[in-house]
């Protein structure tokens, strides 16, 4: 049999400015880079492993899970392969069939596919809608109270610390306070927010947290973390009966190789960047109000943003659209003309974008090519 | 497949051979053992250069200072990968340190530091060719460096100055040579140097920031920009 060619090469990084939110975070260092070259084999970590991939010395898996708990303030820390598969992993462990638990409204939507593949049933917390879509620490209150007098126990809360949609920040230490005061176990998920933005589990009155290498820890996916405070510990990392070194709810191991070698490799450059979180804050917020002096552009969600990931409504470029011959790519084309991808094809009435991690200049040049194609787009 | 493979390889290396400048010529390949750990190095130090398509994007233009650092990162790589093709036999085992010493014939080197004529020695510069000008080149300068130095110190400064520039001529004579290079670090004591070599002697200053971090490939590409 001879393979299909699978058309395996990409260079959209090394010749575009890509605008997808969900790419800026897992651009790798050089470090990372070099880590890759060295460990892109499928079990290159485990070379000397006696049985448990958290307590390999070499490299030092032990050592950079330590750190890691220290960056993110837990007792106790695991890479799993995504922060879907950590979130997983404490719904399986704390709740059972037919229980419930309370997630935000903005929730991603493995968040769902966790709680039914557990059989496990929602209340949702409903944001406030347009524009802001915010949810707000009183009405994940009321909504957990109700819960826990209508169904009697409420198993599990789920808070996503920032949403995927608008990049909306939550309040996560008022939340997760409130679950705390309700005797709720909380989860925050920061697959947006761990790497880019200081995440203290304890001080934010969490439980556990899960991140998302890939999204936003400068890693090779599939990786992601999952920190707990040591009282679930005994729970979460039960060993099995039957091999004595393995924990169930990790199925043994999980990433090996690539991910996690890249992971650790960047660790100090994600350390670094996220000390500078306040400037990029600043600067995302100088990105969309450069974007907002286009006549038919506005941002929705928590103004101003509060995170890299914005989302603009665009009446503007949808009206261009109607009258361009290249109709709803128009957008799309013009920005790849100028060497900038990550806005899907076709798409014009409104659009989700980050110029996380760019350089000023960068920035300047893609608020600049947008302004250029609102003006030019029908000579 | 091999064989065709080992024919567009044979053809690559002879449109390479052809293609290069002066004496560099490529031959066929002997066999050999590969250096893994220069082959490691080579695509570690091409690693850290690509970290420049991404910051530079989407232009790819980098400024003088952005390219001085590229252009070192490349160079690096292309010493590693010289030496690989010279364990094949496709090119002459020419380090940078051999070729700094052919080229640096060609040159006078002062610089303001025994330390840095160490340096330049160890990267394969002629210790004939290089003056240590412990002074600047006029005494007055020595009053910016220093402006609290007193009279009669500045005496004994214009005799140390006398040395040097005798010393100067004298290699220049016995050497036949006219190109004199600057090489110091940029700090006011390089400068005043620099400034007054180009003036008396038409020098060319090369001022490096971190004089003891300049790898051989890098003295090499100043060398052959000099020449």
């Amino acid at each position: 049999m001879e393979c299909q060619n699978y058309g395996l090469s990409r260079s959209i990084e090394r010749e575009n400015l890509n605008l997808n939110p969900l790419q800026r975070g897992g651009i790798l260092p050089a470090a990372a880079r070099e880590a890759l070259y060295d460990f892109g084999d499928g079990y290159s970590v485990c070379d000397y492993c006696a049985g448990r991939l958290d307590e390999i010395a070499k490299p030092s898996i032990n050592g950079f899970l330590e750190d890691l708990a220290k960056f993110i303030n837990v007792d106790a820390v695991r890479t799993v392969h995504g922060a879907r598969e950590g979130k997983f992993a404490v719904v399986h462990a704390l709740c059972k069939p037919g229980d419930t638990m309370v997630v935000d409204g903005n929730a991603h939507y493995t968040t769902h596919l966790a709680a039914e593949r557990n059989g496990v049933n929602m209340v949702e917390v409903p944001n406030t809608g347009a524009p802001e879509y915010e949810i707000t620490p009183e009405k994940y209150k009321e909504t957990l109270e109700n819960a826990i007098d209508e169904k009697g126990e409420i198993k599990l809360a789920l808070l996503t610390h920032v949403d995927g949609d608008y990049g909306n920040l939550t309040d996560a230490a008022k939340i997760g306070k409130i679950c705390q005061d309700a005797g709720v176990p909380v989860v925050l998920n920061c697959a947006y927010s761990m790497g880019r933005l200081p995440i203290d589990a304890k001080a934010m009155n969490m439980d556990f947290v899960v991140g998302s290498g890939h999204k936003s820890m400068a890693a090779s996916g599939p990786i992601g973390v999952l920190g707990m405070t040591a009282e679930w510990e005994e729970l979460l990392l039960q060993r099995s009966s039957r091999h004595a070194k393995k924990e169930i709810e990790m199925l043994g191991c999980t990433s090996r190789g690539a991910p996690i070698a890249t992971l650790m490799a960047s660790l100090p450059y994600v350390m670094e960047r996220v000390s500078k979180w306040d400037e990029e804050v600043q600067q995302a917020r100088n990105f969309v109000e450069k974007m907002e002096e286009i006549d038919g552009v506005v941002q929705v969600g928590v103004k101003p943003t509060q995170h890299d990931l914005v989302r603009f409504e665009t009446p503007a470029f949808h009206e261009i659209a109607q009258k361009h011959p290249r109709r709803g790519f128009f957008l799309y084309e013009e920005l790849k003309k100028r060497k900038i991808v990550g806005i899907k094809r076709g798409q014009t009435e409104w659009f989700k974008c980050s110029v996380y991690g760019m350089t000023p200049d960068q920035k300047d040049y893609v608020a600049g090519a947008f302004h250029e194609i609102a003006e030019t787009a029908l000579d | 497949m091999d064989t065709l493979r080992i024919k567009q390889a044979e053809d690559l290396i002879k449109k390479a051979g052809s293609a290069s400048k002066g004496s560099e010529t490529l031959k066929e390949p002997r066999e050999g053992t590969i250096n893994t750990e220069l082959f490691e190095k080579a695509f570690k130090d091409l690693i850290k250069a690509e970290d420049f398509i991404y910051s530079s994007l989407p232009s790819h233009e980098l400024s003088q200072e952005e390219a001085q650092v590229f252009t070192r990162k490349l160079l690096d790589a292309r010493e590693k990968i010289e030496g690989m093709l010279a364990d094949f036999g496709v090119m002459e085992k020419a380090s940078s340190e051999d070729k700094i010493g052919k080229i640096s014939q060609e040159f006078i080197f002062i610089t303001t530091k025994s330390n840095f004529k160490k340096i330049l020695v160890k990267m394969g510069v002629n210790v004939q060719h290089i003056i240590v000008a412990g002074v600047p080149l006029e005494a007055e300068d020595m009053k910016q460096i220093n402006p609290k130095i007193p009279d009669a110190a500045l005496k004994s400064i214009n005799k140390k100055i006398e040395h040097v520039k005798n010393d100067i001529s004298r290699k220049m004579e016995q050497l036949n040579l006219k190109n004199i290079l600057v090489m110091a670090e940029n700090d006011l004591s390089g400068q005043l140097l620099g400034k007054r070599a180009e003036d008396i002697y038409g020098a060319q200053v090369i001022l490096e920031d971190n004089l003891k971090d300049l790898k051989a490939p890098e003295l090499l590409k100043i060398l052959s920009d000099a020449h």
